[in-house]
């Protein structure tokens, strides 16, 4: 077979196109080094590979997959390729519906949607010829308490990078996917970090964008205040390509923002040279520290920017993680409540302890109160904002430490509970995860990068001149070192 | 039993009752009432405003189109 020769000689060349990046693929597609379908295939290997260890899907469909890899293939032998993300295969976490491809959010309890529904992003993923693979895993309904009981139907996600530790939540299929190469590029939803800390456990660039500006329409709501879908990917680059994609006014989302998108890509590589970045070294001053390879990384981050040419200083956030978490918390369970309120009343005894127990707070929280949260958020996003006016960009935390085993709850809990993920999904500011190498023990580091309101363009040119400096090449991991962690943790 | 949880039990029964369900017994009750009591505690954390005027954040960020 055609596919099989390619695959065998980029194999040869030391290159397995599962691999590449996202923005590498295209060029390669677009030079006709490579077909999508060839890539699909590729992408196909590795699922058979290691998605019996990382669980990083729930579904597919490899047929629909096939017949759409083939139009792109015609596409480029024709010179019409859509763009720079035709041919290339992704996967969207099982909380986005997609007409034809069931959606449960990974649950047991029977769900109603409209069968023939298809988010609006994934629409446009598709009409930019980029090739939906399947459903991702995910905490049940894209939500919980943090903890994993091992009580789902589809066994949790496993990091790729060791499969015996946790990778943060809730889009947990899509990071594990990402990082091994079962997707070239996934979609999760953010809630209060749900995308940014499984991209920091993996090892990936997580955005969670503006309030507004990525549509919602088609995806299943956990807090409406605060929902935001968006990409996980290798590099700043592929995320650029994915959000110049998706972003943008939605009538089918009434909070769909209608100004006008200002592209990441354009200007990602202009450097940082005059910015002004904040450096908050520790979210909670006299709490917890992060951990000594997170503190280094972050000075090393910040010592990376002031080198780049932009003028570094040592802030601290006028609000305390806590104050976010104490109005933030009783929004979420709420409006998930709300939500899903049927569901609690006639199916709890099908759901997961970890979805139960978020909810059953939601059933005993007072209007007042939910209301008066809503009143301190008005005053947070404000004070939240003035932090932009003083710097361009946040350098911070994202975690306190690195993915911890995934059989230590109270560990697993706690990394969730106490990542700075929450403050900017209050807000509604663009921030993301990015990857800063390794701890000593082989696991993802991560540095979180937050800035104003619709300045995602900012946001990710500073990414990306931070990337060159501590990941210029990165990585997915092995099916070689998946299995073997695999094998080493008996798994 | 404290006086305090029996009360919150009973008010967890009303609850339920009231949405048209049954209500919860025994060891899920006793759970649920302790529930109660720390939505309350959640609740009781959330500073208050005291200017009328001032709303909740819900809906459209028309903040965030200007």
């Amino acid at each position: 077979m055609q596919n099989e020769e390619e695959m065998g000689a980029l194999a040869e060349a030391g290159t397995d196109p599962a691999a590449l990046s996202v923005a590498e693929a295209s060029r390669r597609i677009a030079r006709g080094e490579i077909t999508p379908s060839a890539l699909l295939d590729a992408v196909f290997a590795r699922i058979d590979a290691v998605d019996s260890v990382i669980h990083s899907y729930l579904r597919m469909d490899r047929d629909a997959a096939r017949k759409h890899a083939a139009a792109s293939d015609e596409r480029a032998a024709n010179g019409t390729l859509l763009g720079p993300l035709d041919g290339i295969p992704f996967a969207v976490k099982d909380n986005i519906y997609t007409a034809g491809l069931e959606t449960t959010g990974g649950s047991r309890v029977p769900q109603h949607h409209d069968p023939d529904m298809t988010a609006t992003l994934v629409t446009r993923l598709e009409a930019a010829g980029a090739i939906l693979v399947g459903k991702l895993n995910t905490w049940e309904y894209g939500t919980g308490t943090g903890a994993v009981h091992f009580d789902l139907d589809a066994p949790p996600s496993r990091n790729p990078w060791n499969v015996a530790h946790f990778t943060g939540g809730s889009s947990t299929g899509s990071a594990a996917a990402v990082a091994a190469g079962t997707a070239l590029f996934a979609i999760g939803t953010d809630t209060g970090g749900s995308v940014r800390l499984p991209a920091a456990a993996c090892g990936l660039v997580g955005l969670k964008a503006t309030f507004g500006r990525i549509s919602r329409h088609g995806v299943m709501p956990n807090c409406w205040s605060f929902d935001t879908p968006g990409p996980l990917a290798l590099s700043t680059e592929d995320t650029a390509l994915i959000y110049d994609t998706i972003a943008g006014f939605d009538d089918g989302d009434p909070v769909s923002l209608s100004a006008p998108v200002e592209p990441t890509l354009p200007g990602l590589k202009n450097g940082v040279k005059g910015l002004k970045v904040g450096f908050v070294r520790n979210l909670d001053p006299g709490g917890a520290a992060p951990e000594p390879a997170i503190l280094d990384a972050l000075s090393k981050s910040a010592a990376a920017f002031a080198e780049l040419g932009a003028e570094v200083i040592e802030i601290d956030l006028p609000i305390a993680p806590s104050e976010y978490r104490a109005i933030a918390m009783p929004i979420n369970r709420a409006e998930s409540f709300s939500i899903h309120e049927r569901d609690y009343l006639e199916h709890r005894h099908l759901m997961g302890r970890s979805l139960r127990e978020k909810l059953d707070m939601g059933m005993y929280l007072r209007a007042a109160d939910y209301l008066a949260a809503l009143r301190q958020r008005r005053a947070l996003v404000a004070r939240t904002d003035e932090i932009f006016a003083e710097v361009d960009v946040l350098l911070l935390p994202m975690t306190y430490r690195v993915a911890p085993p995934i059989h230590d709850n109270p560990a697993v809990v706690s990394y969730t509970a106490g990542s700075a993920g929450s403050p900017f999904s209050l807000s509604g500011h663009p921030a993301l995860a990015l990857p800063a190498g390794f701890s000593p023990e082989g696991l993802p580091l991560s540095v979180q990068l937050a800035a104003g309101f619709k300045n995602e363009a900012l946001l990710m040119r500073a990414a990306w001149a931070l990337e060159q400096v501590l990941t210029p090449n990165p990585m997915r991991a092995e099916p070689q070192h998946i299995l073997s962690t695999a094998a080493r943790a008996g798994e | 039993m404290s006086q305090d949880t029996t009360d919150l039990s009973l008010a967890v029964q009303a609850l339920w009752t009231a949405c048209g369900e049954t209500a919860p017994a025994g060891d899920e009750l006793a759970a649920a009432a302790t529930t109660f009591r720390k939505a309350l505690e959640v609740g009781r954390k959330i500073p208050r405003v005291t200017d009328k005027t001032f709303q909740p954040l819900v809906g459209p960020r028309r903040d965030l189109e200007l």
